[in-house]
């Protein structure tokens, strides 16, 4: 037997269309309805009742099993990781969740607790995201800046667009520049990596740097950018350290 | 609060009879209900409504039996399984049921190797007599879509009719019924074409 369609609409030198899939469709009345044999119908839905208690029955525990293998995925990605100690535009007491990001009003500073290991210090109109991962704490800036007093031993890492600044025991600034980030020490010792030379900078050696994302950082004359006395003040007097 | 409306036409007497209420109304819904919550009921009413259409196809096509009886559930567990495949913008779900039906027909067909030697019926339904049951069982509107296509078919000159059932019930190629019929296949070719024609038209005349 040929499997040629004689209804394909080429051999029949016509447009395909919906009108022509419905014409030849309503062909099928030209035979006598049938009713269908006895028991057909009990047949079929029997059939079909087993592999649907099956899906139930699966269904239930496959979602109890997922729930249970994932919530502490959520639970620790939800879980709070710091808080918003201290503001001037509003939020005190406000809690950040890991992977958060923080946007800082254009007038006004906060200051975030992470738990028992970090004081930091944002400034109006920063930028930054806080993440904990297992031990580790990361902050990623994108614009203002952010000063940090770290407890010692708590790995902590500042990433900018244009390198990595890591803690090595110490109280720190950074700052973003259009052109360059400016990183200042004010007790113990900093790395900074990225796509120049890794770099160590102590706070009894080199007290600051600019970090321009290409070459070798250097030191920046103590210029204390954007903070004071009274930024690390105020961080200190709730210190994890 | 944004609300949303649709504002439809009623449809005129003509247009209700082809328009097989029924089955536009409720066919693609009830495929929808299968295929989105394993619907039993949903299911159970689209046996009803379709069965009877599509096992009078079947029977038409392979002869009343085991293989008809066959077709039949495979259609209407392949409408329980892949429903999903249902696509409303291309066709109704009676167009997507029959399509399923006459094509695993035509594959029973094909494995048989063999096919109905014997003229198809006419239209008069002499030489298969409509089953009094199951023409009782049609909805009111179904048995007056029956009625709307079968006048339309009726109205297509004798040759173009016979062509077009013997293409679409025993699924034989044009070359084929040209072969059987004797006829040039140029002439199969355009008494097919014009009856398809005429049959939209005619069907399109219904619903205007």
């Amino acid at each position: 037997m040929n499997t040629e369609d004689p209804f394909d609409p080429k051999s029949l030198d016509l447009e395909p269309s919906r009108e022509l899939d419905e014409a030849a469709s309503l062909m099928a009345y030209g035979a006598a309805p049938r009713r269908p044999p006895a028991g057909l119908k009990h047949r079929l839905m029997k059939a079909i009742a087993p592999a649907q208690a099956a899906w139930r029955a699966w269904a239930g525990p496959s979602v109890a099993f997922a729930v249970l293998l994932l919530a502490p995925y959520f639970f620790l990605r939800s879980r709070p990781v710091a808080e918003i100690v201290a503001s001037s535009s509003g939020g005190r007491g406000s809690s950040i969740a890991s992977g958060q990001t923080i946007i800082t009003p254009s007038d006004g500073e906060i200051l975030i607790r992470v738990g028992k290991d970090a004081v930091l210090k944002l400034s109006h109109g920063a930028e930054a995201t806080i993440t904990r991962k297992g031990d580790s704490l990361t902050v990623d800036l994108k614009s203002g800046w952010l000063l940090s007093s770290v407890r010692h031993g708590q790995a902590y890492r500042v990433v900018t667009a244009r390198g990595a600044v890591d803690v090595l025991g110490t109280e720190f600034f950074v700052r973003i520049r259009p052109d360059k980030d400016y990183v200042c020490i004010c007790e113990g010792r900093l790395r900074l990596s990225g796509a120049f030379p890794t770099t160590e900078i102590a706070a009894e050696a080199h007290s600051d740097a600019w970090m321009d994302g290409s070459t070798k950082p250097v030191h920046a004359g103590w210029s204390m950018e954007g903070h004071g006395d009274a930024d690390w003040e105020a961080v200190r007097r709730i210190s994890p350290r | 609060m944004v609300a949303s409306c649709a504002i439809m036409n009623p449809p005129s007497q003509l247009q209700r009879k082809y328009d097989d209420g029924a089955w536009e109304r409720e066919g693609a819904e009830l495929l929808s209900r299968v295929a989105r919550h394993k619907d039993e009921a949903a299911f159970s009413r689209l046996y009803d409504l379709s069965a009877p259409l599509l096992y009078g196809l079947a029977c038409r096509m392979l002869g009343p039996g085991s293989d008809a009886e066959d077709v039949l559930q495979e259609v209407m567990l392949q409408a329980w399984n892949r429903s999903a495949a249902f696509d409303p913008g291309k066709g109704t779900a009676r167009v997507w049921l029959v399509v399923l039906t006459r094509s695993r027909c035509l594959d029973k067909l094909r494995r048989r190797g063999t096919r109905r030697d014997h003229e198809v019926a006419g239209l008069d339904g002499v030489a298969e007599p409509a089953d009094d049951e199951a023409s009782a069982s049609e909805t009111m509107e179904q048995a007056e879509v029956r009625t709307v296509v079968r006048k339309a078919l009726a109205v297509l000159p004798n040759e173009q009719r016979r062509t077009l059932e013997i293409a679409y019930f025993e699924g034989l190629s044009q070359s084929e019924i040209a072969a059987r019929t004797g006829e040039p296949l140029g002439t199969v070719k355009t008494r097919m074409r014009l009856g398809m024609m005429k049959l939209m038209e005619l069907l399109k005349s219904f619903q205007s």
